[in-house]
């Protein structure tokens, strides 16, 4: 492998994803956890990392319903995406599924499942308790 | 004071001695390169003193050659305004904000004493494809990673934002809507908006379609055919050339993740922070000195956020400043007096210098029904995408 190449690359965290495994990079030195991976923790410019895998359950932090849909997402049309926040601090975007906008509230948990039929590879369910998750498990 | 001293203290980087702009709208039977040329042949009409063989570069903002199926852009807008081929052409992209970065690079290309003319300019063709395709394009200036793989959209992301606010800070949708409605009335003064001639009340823009909750079609920028351009020189030739003047005392320009998720705030764009205090501090004003400002309303979450980063008012209180009626025409610190990207429109690389074309207007008081009286310092605020990148540039009355 070249050396200046990294392992902690997108492609490498859509194949964990792929794998129904939610990784993510986490700096050596000062603990940030990147979701995609990055090389460079823009954080501290370290280029030391580990895969860490994020807890399940997280808290939405945002949301939306998208009624005008890009190309691709007509069959899901109107859809609503939520901007989830994990352990840790790190935050990701995803399609909540089941769930009607009436229902939507900043600061409800979310369950990330994974499945093919998004083209992200894994959705958002609304889901009442915390109780699901579960503590990062370092190395993968 | 610092308005007083600023001239005395401070020279000038650039000045603006004419501007151009073509009508902004639906531009049927026009490209891109015939739409520049429009603003360049009002902007030579309005400076007979200088003559196109004196403007040694261009600079031009155009977010996407995919519109027309054409890149490699800035020698057909020579060739187009029948500029030599002698002229230092550039094509700068940052989304939405290329002509606002564009512009700072023509300042910093006089302010090196290197030129002494420069042609900067803006300008998108858009309407000629259905909705679907440009948004598509649009979302190119998203994440790619993340972002465009969960169906997220342009209006999407600030409804992101637009939630968070109303959740923290209580904004809600009526304020939001009120913005559209004093953009749309400054548009109905400006002959050369997409939307002059269409009246929005608060009820048609509370009523209208969702697109992405909470935005909905009247909380939305337009999709607009559209190009700008202006002639910088240094300040000591500005008055041999023109008697309209007006000076660029400073500029700042700012950066952030291209993801929204990657952001610890969601209720600020960073980027904008950075380059206003940038810019502040570069020309010596603050922003209370500030006289009337176009910012960048994208959707009008946008100019609510845009208010708070830019130190109009405190964070939070972006809806409570319009509905107070401050950044009306008759208020205390005007904002979009061209109607603004909502509705003079938003041929997106036009954008940035159609903000500055309309300061330079309204400071040498050429802004005809929609001129404001006393303004003296002006701002600009141009952003990319969903706040990757943010442009500020601060003006003054030659």
């Amino acid at each position: 492998m070249n050396p200046l190449n990294s392992e902690f690359t997108y492609e490498k965290f859509k194949s964990f994803i792929a794998q129904g495994k939610f990784m993510a990079a986490k700096c050596g030195k000062c603990n940030h956890i990147l979701l995609p991976p990055k090389p460079i923790c823009p954080y501290c410019g370290s280029r030391e990392f580990s895969w860490i895998e994020i807890p399940r359950v997280g808290r939405i932090v945002s949301y939306t319903e998208i009624h005008v849909p890009p190309r691709g997402f007509e069959k899901f049309a109107p859809y609503i995406v939520a901007l989830v926040e994990f352990e840790g601090g790190v935050k990701i975007p995803g399609i909540v599924k089941g769930a009607k906008i009436s229902d939507m509230k900043i600061g409800l948990n979310v369950q990330v499942e994974f499945s093919k039929d998004f083209p992200s590879g894994y959705f958002f369910t609304i889901t009442p308790a915390l109780e699901a998750t579960s503590k990062p498990s370092g190395q993968p | 004071m610092y308005k007083l001293l600023w001239g005395f203290l401070n020279k000038p980087l650039a000045s603006i001695i004419s501007v151009g702009i073509s009508k902004f709208g639906k531009r049927v039977g026009l490209s891109a390169r015939e739409l520049f040329q429009e603003a360049f042949r009002e902007c030579m009409d309005s400076a007979p003193k200088v003559s196109p063989d004196m403007i040694k570069a261009l600079f031009i903002g155009q977010m996407s050659g995919m519109f027309e199926h054409q890149e490699h852009n800035a020698p057909i807008y020579l060739e187009w305004c029948g500029l030599s081929g002698g002229v230092d052409g550039a094509r700068v992209e940052a989304a939405c904000a290329s002509s606002g970065v564009a512009l700072r690079l023509g300042v910093t290309a006089i302010a090196s004493g290197l030129y002494d003319f420069v042609l900067v300019g803006g300008v998108e063709k858009m309407t000629h494809l259905d909705t679907t395709t440009v948004t598509d394009i649009l979302a190119t200036a998203s994440d790619s990673f993340l972002e465009q793989i969960n169906g997220l959209t342009f209006p999407s992301l600030y409804a992101l934002m637009a939630t968070a606010h109303m959740n923290r800070y209580g904004t809600t949708e009526e304020q939001m809507a009120l913005v559209a409605v004093k953009n749309h009335s400054n548009a109905n003064l400006n002959p050369k908006a997409h939307m002059y001639g269409v009246e929005v009340d608060l009820k048609k823009a509370l009523s209208s379609r969702v697109i992405a909750w909470p935005l909905k079609l009247y909380d939305c920028s337009l999709i607009s055919d559209g190009a700008a351009c202006l002639i910088l020189t240094k300040p000591e030739l500005a008055y041999k050339y023109s008697d309209d003047v007006v000076h660029i005392i400073g500029f700042g320009q700012g950066h952030d993740s291209i993801g929204l998720y990657a952001r610890d705030n969601l209720t600020s764009l960073n980027a904008t922070k950075i380059a206003a205090k940038k810019a502040y501090d570069m020309a010596g004003v603050k922003p209370s000195d500030i006289d009337i400002a176009e910012v960048h309303d994208c959707f009008t979450i946008a100019e609510i956020i845009a208010y708070e980063d830019l130190g109009f008012c405190k964070p939070g209180e972006g809806g409570k400043l319009v509905e107070r009626g401050e950044t009306f025409r008759d208020g205390s610190i005007p904002v979009n007096t061209s109607g603004g990207l909502k509705a003079k429109g938003h041929p997106v690389g036009a954008t940035g210098v159609a903000q500055a074309c309309e300061i330079y207007l309204q400071l040498t008081g050429k802004a005809g029904a929609r001129q404001v009286q006393d303004v003296k310092i002006g701002l600009t605020h141009n952003v990319g995408g969903s706040g990757a990148t943010a442009v500020v540039h601060i003006y003054a009355k030659g």
